[in-house]
């Protein structure tokens, strides 16, 4: 076997690399062209996002079968014998005898040409103007029709969940979460939050006031007067005139605002409002503590409340369908509005009204000396 | 690449769509039958229930390389009588089973991606392109440029195959680091760059280009 001349080696490296090269260029168009039809097709059909990852798979898994397809001979031999006219190297790989030798004495100044001979870029890109062009098309394509329909570029499918980050999709997913929030509003006893912010204002007070009643040392029957809504009636002095059962009681924080409903405090003759309000939440509609609830039943607060916080806490990610069965979504409710505290099993609150108690009854007996 | 017309276009490409499926299809079998069978023989021994599906599948893919050499002159006869063309002396006749070879363990590559996709289905399946594909066109292309024209290096290019293979799924299964992914999949697609000079001297260079070099 004859070792070929170093020069047509190089010469057909160069070849080999540009031809590698072209290829690759080649796979870059044809996958592009592929993966935009395929991901066109996936928005349309709105198929899973494992199809458009077999697409990334089978792309990827065919660069290998398209570098090392099987080369024409052609694509070396057609430069050799541009850049050697007279054939001398084929000839001299063919000949034996004198006329190798002969043919050999010429080989320096074929390999001299070779050596010299430089391929352009224009062969190495030499028929991928109509892939590009191709790809370029299907990419455009793919652009118009995500636009269109999602109203966002995209590359990658990511499955159908990403149609609702679509503005379309979205607009119509706000609406439904406004008009959720809306009915909550509409619908929903306000006694949650208001409920929360006047349970914490009265702790303060009522911690005021404890700190107050420990400086002056009052009395203790003195202290359910000094609580504003203590839950404790005051004691009556000694002589003094029973409370007239009429008498406006001090109001809870809660109803001295305005509620959810933005209706102002009526007071507490309001003709409209029904007994209850009038000792505790006035002017509040709702079942909650009340005896004509305008509600059929609480479960569609619940609901609307439910939707409500799913969608403001959730996000754009998090979206009900509304196809939730009855007993998961009683289970969701049970967790969600269930107690905190018979969950976790915290220890007994600590009331201060009872700590006072405790106290005094016990310096009571400090000063007696029944402990001595 | 090559443009060939017709029938012929298709027969290629044909051929090794249904090699490449038939070959992982063959594997999966082998595969699980050898697994089982190792574990059985011998269950203290996790080196050997690793060793010997890459065992089974490298001689698989050796099998199919010859088949494949074997079946070149019928497949051109077969190629020449769907697109006659012109003139025969024009044709190229250059032997062209080392590149169908290759792309059939492309094919097989594929086969095992999706596989795998439909098994644990998430985007990280992607990772196995640089990962396990270069294992199997490195150990491919060492073993065809082997037979193509070197065929005394044939069994070391086997046990280099095999042993690529099998430190890829040693170093695979033991939950190695990203950095430890990253740096094997470098070394993989290193190795396929090394490699296709070799596939250029034995293949193209001495198999295709001067073929006609080699009777002397």
């Amino acid at each position: 076997m004859k070792k070929l001349p170093p020069a047509v080696v190089l010469f057909h490296a160069r070849g080999f690399r540009a031809e590698l090269f072209r290829r690759s260029l080649l796979w870059i168009c044809l996958s592009t062209a592929a993966l935009s039809s395929w991901t066109a097709v996936c928005i349309v059909l709105s198929l899973p996002r494992d199809w458009q990852i077999a697409s990334f798979l089978i792309a990827g898994s065919l660069l290998p079968a398209l570098l090392f397809w099987p080369f024409d001979r052609i694509i070396f031999l057609g430069p050799l014998r541009e850049a050697d006219v007279d054939s001398i190297v084929e000839s001299w790989l063919e000949a034996e005898g004198p006329a190798r030798d002969v043919l050999a004495e010429r080989l320096p100044a074929v390999e001299r040409n070779l050596a010299a001979a430089h391929r352009g870029p224009r062969s190495r890109v030499s028929g991928l103007a109509r892939p590009a062009l191709v790809a370029l098309i299907c990419l455009a394509t793919l652009q118009a029709l995500s636009f269109a329909m999602l109203a966002r570029p995209v590359l990658v499918w990511e499955g159908p969940a990403a149609r609702a980050d679509s503005g379309l999709r979205l607009a119509a997913e706000d609406e439904a979460a406004r008009r959720a929030a809306t009915g909550s509003a509409m619908t929903a006893s306000p006694r949650t939050s208001t409920a929360d912010e006047g349970t914490t204002a009265q702790d303060a007070r009522r911690a005021a006031a404890i700190r107050d009643i420990e400086s002056r040392k009052m009395n203790p029957r003195d202290i359910g007067a000094e609580i504003p809504n203590s839950g404790a009636e005051p004691l009556p002095e000694e002589g003094a005139p029973a409370q007239t059962p009429g008498a406006e009681s001090p109001k809870p924080a809660s109803s001295s605002g305005r509620g959810t409903t933005g209706k102002p405090d009526s007071g507490s003759g309001a003709p409209s409002s029904p007994p209850h309000d009038q000792a505790g939440d006035k002017g509040i509609t709702g079942f909650e503590g009340s005896g004509a609830s305008g509600l059929p039943s609480p479960l569609i607060d619940y609901q609307t409340r439910l939707f409500k916080l799913l969608s403001s806490g959730g996000g754009r990610d998090a979206r009900a369908s509304g196809d939730l069965g009855t007993i998961p979504f009683a289970e969701l409710q049970r967790r969600w509005f269930s107690s905190f505290e018979l969950e976790t099993g915290i220890g007994p609150r600590d009331d201060p009204w009872t700590a006072l108690l405790r106290r005094r009854w016990a310096d009571i007996l400090a000063k007696s000396g029944t402990f001595r | 690449m090559s443009a060939r017309k017709g029938s012929a276009a298709v027969l290629e490409p044909a051929v090794v769509l249904a090699s490449g499926c038939f070959l992982w299809a063959i594997l999966v079998q082998l595969d699980r039958g050898v697994t089982a069978l190792a574990g059985t023989l011998a269950p203290n021994l996790p080196f050997a229930t690793l060793s010997a599906p890459v065992a089974v599948e490298e001689a698989a893919k050796l099998c199919l390389f010859i088949a494949f050499m074997i079946a070149e002159r019928p497949l051109a006869g077969l190629r020449l009588r769907l697109d006659p063309g012109p003139r025969s002396d024009e044709r190229d006749v250059s032997p062209r089973w080392p590149g169908l070879a290759l792309a059939t363990i492309a094919v097989f590559g594929t086969f095992e991606n999706l596989a795998y996709l439909s098994a644990f289905s998430s985007a990280g399946i992607v990772g196995r392109l640089f990962w396990s594909l270069p294992v199997h066109v490195a150990g491919a292309m060492a073993v065809i440029a082997a037979l193509s024209s070197r065929r005394s290096l044939v069994a070391p290019a086997f046990l280099f195959a095999a042993g690529w293979h099998l430190g890829a799924n040693a170093l695979a299964s033991s939950s190695p680091s990203a950095a430890v992914l990253i740096a094997g999949s470098v070394l993989s697609v290193a190795a396929i760059v090394v490699l296709s000079r070799l596939w250029f001297r034995n293949v193209v260079l001495e198999g295709i280009v001067h073929a006609t070099a080699r009777k002397h």
